[in-house]
C-alpha cells in the first residue's frame, strides 16, 4: 500500500490540527461590554426564584356575629328547654298531640275501658249457669 | 477606554488596583459590583471565552456577541459562581451552552463548511500553500457534529485535560473520551488521502 495512501494516524492529525486558523484579535471587546453593562442593572444575590405566598383576601367577608343574634340564639335555647320541662307531664302531652293532629285522642284513649276483665267475669257467670 | 474605566472605577478603585487578585477576590468583588473588578475578570478571560466560541461555531460572525453575553450573565449574578477555581470552566460551559442553543434555533450559515474537501484541493503541484492546507483543515472540523467539535476544541485547542473538558460538558471522562476518538476518527474520513499530502506540505513548510 503507497504510505500516502493510509490513513492519517492520530500524531499526523495533530499536526494538521495545529495548521488550523485561529480567530481574529478581537476589537473593542472591552468597550463593547462595558456600554453593554451600563444598561443593565446587575443583582446583589441570587435572585430567589420562590414566590411569595399572598394570602387571599375574601371578597366579602363574613361579618362578625352580631350581639343580637347570639341573644336570640340563647333566648331560643332557655324557651326549648322550658317548653320541654312544661309538657312533660302527661296531660299535657296529650293536650299538645290534639293541637297538633286536630283529633280527641286523648279523650278516646283516656274514656277508654278495660272490658278484657268484664268479659271474664260474664264467661265465668255462664260457666257456673 | 481608559476613561471609561476611570470614570466607572472611581478614585479609590482603579482597575490596576485588581490586577494581580485572585479570581476568588474579583469575583467577591464583582458581587459587590466593583466594575474594576470585573473588568479585570474581561481581560483574564475573554480570549479564552471568544476562542472556544469561533471554534464551536466555526467561526460565525456572532462569537464576539455570544462571548459578550455570557460575561453579561456572569455580571448580573455571579453568584452562579460558587467555587472561583471552576470559574473558566463555567464561562466556558455558559459559552458554549449559549452557541448550542443559538444555533438549535437558527442553524448556523457557515459558507466553509458548505465546501468540500475534495473541492479545496490544488492544482498538479499539490498543496503548497499553507494557508489552503490551514482553509481545509477547518472546514473538516466545521462539518463535525456540535458534541465532537466542542470535545476536539476544549482538549486540543484549549489544552484541557480530558477532566476537565468532561467537567465543562458536564460527562464522564468515558463519554468525553469516546467523542474525542469519534471526532477524531471522523476528522481522518473527511480528510480522506489529501491528509497525506496535506502533512507533506506542511512538514516542507518547516
Amino acid at each position: 500500500m503507497n504510505k500516502q495512501q493510509e490513513p492519517l494516524n492520530d500524531v499526523e492529525l495533530a499536526k494538521l490540527l495545529a495548521t488550523a486558523s485561529s480567530p481574529p484579535q478581537l476589537k473593542g471587546f472591552e468597550e463593547k461590554l462595558l456600554s453593554r453593562m451600563a444598561s443593565m442593572r446587575p443583582v446583589g444575590k441570587q435572585r430567589d426564584n420562590v414566590v411569595p405566598f399572598v394570602r387571599p383576601v375574601a371578597i366579602n367577608p363574613k361579618p362578625a356575629r352580631p350581639v343580637s343574634r347570639v341573644i336570640g340564639i340563647a333566648a331560643a335555647l332557655a324557651a326549648s328547654l322550658i317548653i320541654g320541662i312544661l309538657i312533660s307531664d302527661n296531660a299535657g302531652v296529650s293536650e299538645l298531640v290534639d293541637g297538633v293532629t286536630g283529633l280527641q285522642t286523648s279523650g278516646q284513649v283516656a274514656d277508654f275501658a278495660p272490658a278484657g276483665l268484664d268479659d271474664i267475669g260474664t264467661v265465668d257467670g255462664e260457666n257456673q249457669s | 477606554m481608559g476613561a471609561i474605566l476611570a470614570l466607572r472605577a472611581g478614585p479609590e478603585a482603579p482597575v490596576t488596583r485588581w490586577q494581580s487578585a485572585t479570581d476568588a477576590a474579583l469575583l467577591e468583588a464583582s458581587a459587590r459590583h466593583v466594575e474594576p473588578a470585573f473588568v479585570v475578570l474581561i481581560q483574564r478571560y475573554q480570549r479564552d471565552v471568544y476562542r472556544l466560541v469561533w471554534r464551536i461555531s466555526a467561526g460565525h460572525a456572532d462569537s464576539e456577541d455570544i462571548a459578550q453575553e455570557t460575561f453579561l450573565r456572569l455580571w448580573l449574578n455571579p453568584a452562579q459562581v460558587r467555587e472561583a477555581k471552576a470559574l473558566k470552566g463555567w464561562l466556558l460551559r455558559v459559552a458554549s451552552n449559549m452557541v448550542m442553543d443559538r444555533y438549535r434555533r437558527k442553524p448556523m450559515l457557515n459558507i466553509e463548511a458548505a465546501e468540500d474537501i475534495a473541492d479545496m484541493a490544488p492544482g498538479p503541484d499539490g498543496w503548497r500553500e499553507l494557508s489552503q492546507v490551514s482553509r481545509a483543515v477547518d472546514t473538516a472540523i466545521a462539518q463535525l457534529p456540535d458534541r465532537q467539535r466542542m470535545a476536539l476544541a476544549l482538549v486540543h485547542f484549549e489544552q484541557m485535560s480530558n477532566i476537565a473538558a468532561a467537567e465543562v460538558m458536564e460527562l464522564s471522562v468515558d463519554a468525553l473520551e469516546s467523542l474525542l476518538a469519534r471526532a477524531r476518527r471522523r476528522l481522518k474520513e473527511i480528510l480522506g488521502p489529501e491528509g497525506k499530502e496535506m502533512l507533506l506540505a506542511v512538514e516542507k513548510a518547516k
